[in-house]
C-alpha cells in the first residue's frame, strides 16, 4: 500500500509541478464555461441541478481525458524509462494502478475547478445540492473510466499524439453509439429493447445521475469500464513485456 | 516463433471479444435487475410518481402503448426542451417499470420528410420550427390501448412541465376505462362556453350548455354545474330540485354579489327568487352582506378582496382544502370576494368541508370590498381566528324543496316527470361560494387562440384541476379524481430571471414613478381628447398648443421610460458578462494560483526533508 501511494504521489507530482497543470486546467475550465454560458443556457435555463455545465462533460472530457492519460505509458516508451520501471521490484498491477489513480486524481482536480461556480450559485440562486453531487459523482465516475480507457490505449502507442487521437476518437464512439440499430435486429420485446438499449449507452448513465436519477447499474457500468480498461493495461504491458 | 506470436495474438482478440460479450451481458443483468430501481435525489423529487400514479400503472386492464415523437435536435436547438426530454422519458420508464410490462414505450424520430414526420403529423403531434427556421421539430406522445382508444399529447411544453405526471396519469387512468356521463351547465352569466375550464372538462366528459329558462333537466344529464345563480326562476328550480331528488348530481357556484346585481335590474320577472331560500333547504346559508378573506402574514396586509384598484386573490393550501379522496399533494387554489357558508341543521346527509380556512380568516362587509380602497379594506378587516368554510360536498337522500308538482298534474316523461317528494337515488352536491374562480384570469396563465388545445393551458393556479377533481369524485371515477398534482414551481428560477429581478428591485420606485406620470398625462390627454370630440371645446390656439404640449410631455416621458429600460438591460447585461468573468476566468484563475503555491511549498518542504535525511 505504501509502495502505491508513493507511485501515485510521484506521478501526482511529475503532473501537479509542470506547466500542465496550468495548460490542462485552462483549457478545461476555458472550454467547461464556454458551453456552460454561450451553448448550455446557463442564463435562460431554471438550472438548480447545474445541468447547462454537467451535460456538456462528457464532450469536454472526450477532449480533456486523453491529454491526462496519452503520457502516462506513451511518454514512459518514448523517452526509455518503461524498461526501468518494469524491472523494479513492484507488481505491474500496482503500476497500472499508481498511474491510473493519478489521472483519477487529475479528474477530480479538474471538476475541483469547477466548485466556485457551485459555491457562488448557492449563494445567489437556488441550487439543488444533492442533485449536484449526484453529477459531480457521475462525472468523476465517468472521467475515471475515461482514463482507464485512455490508459489501456496510451500502453499500446508508442506515441503521445497517437495516443491521444485513438483515446479521444475510441471515447466518442463509445458514447455516441446508437446501439438501437443493433439491438433492432434481435427482435427483443419493446420493454427489454429499451431497457438493454439505455442499459449499454454511456450517455444514458451519464444523464442519469446528472438528473439524480441514480441506481446500482449507473455505477456499475462505469466500475466495470473501469476494470475493464485497468484489466487491458495490465495484460497489454505484460504481452509487451514478453 | 512467429505461429506463437499469432496465436498469442489471437488469443488476446478472443479474449477481448469475450470480455466485451461479458461487460455487455453483465451490464443488461443489472440493468434488467436494478434500472428500475432508482434513486431521487432531486430536492423536489421531481422524477419520482404519486402512489395515485403508481396504482394506476399497475393496475392497468389493457396493455398501453406509448409513442414518443421526439426530434434527435431538440435538446441542442432548444435546451429547456431537451432537459424536459429527459424529464419526460424517465418518468415514462417509471411507469413503465410498475405496469408490470402493460406499458411499452416507443421512441420515433421524425426526421423532415420522412415516412414517420407524415406519421406524426397524421397523429396530430404538433411541429416547431428549430432555431434557424429550417426544419420542423417534434416533440409529442400518442397513447393507445387495445381497444382502439387513443389520447394524444401534441407538444409538451415546458410551462406544462409540472403538470406532466398528472397530464399522463389521466391518460392513462382515461385509457384503463372510466365513466363518461354527459355534464350540464347552465350560467347566468355571459360565455362562458368559451372560457378555458370548460375546454379543459370537454376532453374528458361531454358538455351540454343548457338555457336558465329550462324547465327540466334532461335524464342523460348526471351532472349539473349552475354557475352564478341570481334571481333563478321557480321553474329552474323545480326542475333542479327533481333532477337532484331522482340521483342527479349538483355543482353550485355561488356569488355573494350575484342578487345585489341581479337586484339592480328592474325587468326581472317577479316569480323568480332568490337562491338563498332554496339553498336553505340543502342545510346551509350563505350571509351575502360578508365576504371571507385570510391575513398572509402578521404585517396586516391582506391578500383578499377585489375592488376596482386591487384585484387580490385569497390562496388556499393543501392544508385548506379536503376533497375526499383527493390526494393532491400540493394543490393551489386562488379565489377573489368568496363567502362563507355556514351550516345549519345536518339533514339525512353528510356533510363534508371541501374549503377552508382555518389560520388567518376573517370577514369584511362587501360594500366595502367593493367600493373601498386598499387602505380601507385593510383597516377594516381583522383575522377573528375562526373557521370559515367556503364549499361543502353533501352526500346523502333529499327532499323536494317544493310541496307539489308546480304544473299542477301535468307531467310528461322527457320534458316534466313526475313530481318526486324524496330522493329516489343519494345525490351529491357540492356547493362552492365563489363563481369568479373558474374565470380563466383565476387559473390559466396564457389564453390561447382559437383551435389550441387542452396541452396549451398553462395553470397558474389548481381551480379547473379542483373543478375536474369534483367531477371525477360525482361520476364515480376514482382513479382520476385522487390523481397527484406535483406541483413544483411556478417562479422562473433561471439566473437572468433572478438577475432582472434583484436590478428590478433597485429600480422599481423610479418605474412606478415614470408609469404613474405617463397614466396620469395619458387619462388628462384622453379627458382632454374627448371633451374636444364632443365640442365642449372648440378648438382654438391655445387649445392647439395645450394639444402640442401633452404630446410632447407623452413623448418625452416615454422616451425617459426607455432609456431607462435600456439601462436596465444594460445592467443586466454587465452583470451577465461579470458572472462569466468571474466564473471562466477570476475564480478559477486564484484557484490555480493557490494551488501551485501550495505545491511549491510542499516541494520545498519535501525537498528540505530529503536533504535533512541525506545528511543524517
Amino acid at each position: 500500500m505504501r509502495q502505491l501511494y508513493a507511485l501515485i504521489q510521484k506521478e501526482n507530482l511529475i503532473f501537479f509541478s509542470g506547466w500542465g497543470l496550468l495548460l490542462l486546467g485552462a483549457s478545461y475550465i476555458v472550454l467547461s464555461m464556454f458551453l456552460n454560458f454561450f451553448i448550455g443556457g446557463f442564463f435562460v435555463l431554471d438550472n438548480k441541478n447545474l445541468y447547462s455545465y454537467f451535460s456538456f462533460q462528457n464532450v469536454v472530457f472526450i477532449l480533456i481525458i486523453p491529454a491526462i492519460t496519452m503520457r502516462s505509458w506513451a511518454e514512459e516508451r518514448k523517452f526509455g524509462t518503461i524498461e526501468f520501471l518494469l524491472t523494479q521490484p513492484i507488481s505491474l498491477a500496482k503500476l497500472v494502478m499508481a498511474k491510473y489513480l493519478s489521472c483519477c486524481s487529475s479528474v477530480a482536480f479538474l471538476l475541483f475547478l469547477s466548485f466556485p461556480l457551485w459555491i457562488y450559485c448557492n449563494v445567489y440562486y437556488q441550487t439543488d445540492n444533492l442533485n449536484i453531487i449526484s453529477s459531480y459523482i457521475g462525472c468523476f465516475l465517468m472521467g475515471a473510466a475515461f482514463c482507464a480507457i485512455g490508459s489501456a490505449i496510451s500502453a499500446i502507442c508508442t506515441s503521445s499524439a497517437i495516443a491521444y487521437i485513438s483515446t479521444s476518437t475510441i471515447l466518442f464512439i463509445l458514447s455516441f453509439m446508437d446501439f438501437s440499430k443493433i439491438l433492432y435486429n434481435l427482435k427483443l420485446q419493446q420493454a427489454t429493447y429499451s431497457r438493454l438499449q439505455n442499459s449499454l449507452n454511456l450517455d444514458y448513465h451519464f444523464y442519469d445521475f446528472i438528473t439524480g436519477q441514480i441506481s446500482f447499474d449507473n455505477f456499475a457500468y462505469f466500475i466495470l469500464l473501469s476494470c475493464l480498461g485497468i484489466w487491458l493495461t495490465i495484460r497489454i504491458l505484460e504481452y509487451k513485456k514478453g | 516463433m512467429q505461429i506463437k506470436n499469432m496465436l498469442k495474438k489471437l488469443l488476446l482478440i478472443l479474449v477481448l471479444c469475450l470480455l466485451f460479450i461479458l461487460f455487455i451481458s453483465v451490464m443488461s443483468s443489472t440493468s434488467l435487475i436494478f434500472g428500475s430501481k432508482k434513486a431521487d435525489l432531486t430536492q423536489t423529487h421531481k422524477y419520482s410518481i404519486s402512489p395515485q400514479s403508481l396504482n394506476i400503472a399497475k393496475n392497468l386492464p389493457n396493455p398501453i402503448n406509448v409513442t414518443l415523437y421526439i426530434s434527435e435536435d431538440l435538446g441542442n436547438e432548444y435546451p429547456e426542451l431537451g432537459i424536459h426530454n429527459q424529464y419526460l422519458q424517465r418518468l415514462l420508464n417509471k411507469y413503465q417499470a410498475a405496469s408490470n410490462g402493460k406499458i411499452s414505450i416507443n421512441i420515433k424520430d421524425p426526421l423532415p420528410y420522412s415516412a414517420t414526420e407524415y406519421e406524426a403529423k397524421s397523429e396530430n403531434i404538433r411541429a416547431f420550427p428549430d432555431t434557424g427556421n429550417t426544419k420542423n421539430l417534434y416533440f409529442g406522445a400518442v397513447f393507445n390501448n387495445s381497444n382502439g382508444e387513443k389520447y394524444t399529447i401534441p407538444y409538451f411544453s415546458v410551462q406544462r412541465q409540472n403538470y406532466t405526471e398528472y397530464d399522463i396519469s389521466r391518460i392513462l387512468a382515461k385509457l384503463s376505462g372510466y365513466n363518461q356521463n354527459k355534464i350540464g351547465v347552465i350560467s347566468f352569466a355571459d360565455n362562458i362556453s368559451n372560457w378555458q375550464i370548460f375546454k379543459k372538462i370537454k376532453t374528458d366528459y361531454p358538455i351540454e350548455h343548457l338555457s336558465k329558462q329550462s324547465i327540466s333537466i334532461p335524464q342523460d344529464i348526471k351532472t349539473l354545474i349552475v354557475y352564478a345563480p341570481q334571481k333563478m326562476d321557480n321553474k329552474l328550480i323545480y326542475a333542479i330540485d327533481q333532477f337532484v331528488l331522482r340521483g342527479g348530481n349538483l355543482i353550485l357556484m355561488i356569488d355573494p354579489y350575484a342578487e345585489k346585481i341581479a337586484a339592480k335590474y328592474p325587468y326581472t320577472k317577479n316569480n323568480n327568487i332568490n337562491f338563498i331560500p332554496w339553498l336553505k333547504h340543502y342545510g346551509m346559508d350563505m350571509d351575502e352582506n360578508k365576504i371571507i378573506g385570510k391575513s398572509i402574514d402578521k404585517s396586516g396586509e391582506y391578500l383578499t378582496f377585489l375592488n376596482n384598484q386591487n384585484q387580490q386573490n385569497i390562496y388556499f393550501d393543501i392544508k385548506d382544502i379536503n376533497l375526499p379522496n383527493h390526494m393532491g399533494k400540493a394543490l393551489k387554489i386562488s379565489m377573489q370576494t368568496a363567502g362563507e357558508l355556514n351550516l345549519l341543521s345536518k339533514k339525512d346527509a353528510t356533510y363534508t368541508e371541501v374549503l377552508s380556512i382555518t389560520e388567518g380568516g376573517g370577514s369584511i362587509d362587501s360594500k366595502i370590498v367593493k367600493f373601498g380602497t386598499k387602505e380601507k379594506i385593510s383597516s377594516n378587516f381583522e383575522p377573528d381566528n375562526k373557521k370559515h368554510i367556503l364549499a361543502y360536498l353533501i352526500e346523502g337522500n333529499f327532499t323536494s324543496f317544493f310541496s307539489e308538482n308546480i304544473y299542477g298534474n301535468i307531467t310528461h316523461p322527457d320534458i316534466i316527470p313526475a313530481f318526486l317528494l324524496n330522493s329516489i337515488k343519494p345525490a351529491k352536491i357540492f356547493v362552492i361560494s365563489d363563481s369568479d374562480f373558474i374565470t380563466d384570469k383565476a387559473w390559466n396563465g396564457v389564453l390561447y387562440l382559437k383551435g389550441s388545445t387542452v396541452y396549451d393551458q398553462i395553470p397558474t393556479n389548481n381551480n379547473a384541476d379542483l373543478l375536474l377533481s369534483v367531477i371525477d369524485y360525482m361520476n364515480n371515477n376514482l382513479a382520476l379524481s385522487s390523481l397527484h398534482i406535483n406541483y413544483l414551481q411556478t417562479e422562473d428560477y433561471s439566473a437572468t430571471a433572478q438577475i432582472s429581478n434583484t436590478i428590478y428591485k433597485e429600480n422599481k420606485d423610479i418605474f412606478l414613478q415614470k408609469w404613474k406620470e405617463i397614466n396620469a398625462l395619458q387619462k388628462e390627454f384622453i379627458k382632454f381628447q374627448e371633451e374636444y370630440n364632443s365640442q365642449k371645446t372648440t378648438m382654438s390656439l391655445s387649445k392647439i398648443q395645450d394639444y402640442d404640449e401633452y404630446n410632447r410631455k407623452l413623448f418625452k416621458l416615454k422616451e425617459e421610460l426607455k432609456a431607462l429600460n435600456y439601462k436596465f438591460q444594460q445592467e443586466i447585461l454587465q452583470k451577465i458578462h461579470f458572472i462569466i468573468i468571474l466564473n471562466s476566468i477570476i475564480f478559477p484563475s486564484i484557484l490555480l494560483l493557490c494551488l501551485l503555491i501550495m505545491l511549491k511549498i510542499y516541494r520545498h518542504y519535501k525537498i528540505k526533508k530529503y536533504k535533512r535525511e541525506l545528511y543524517e
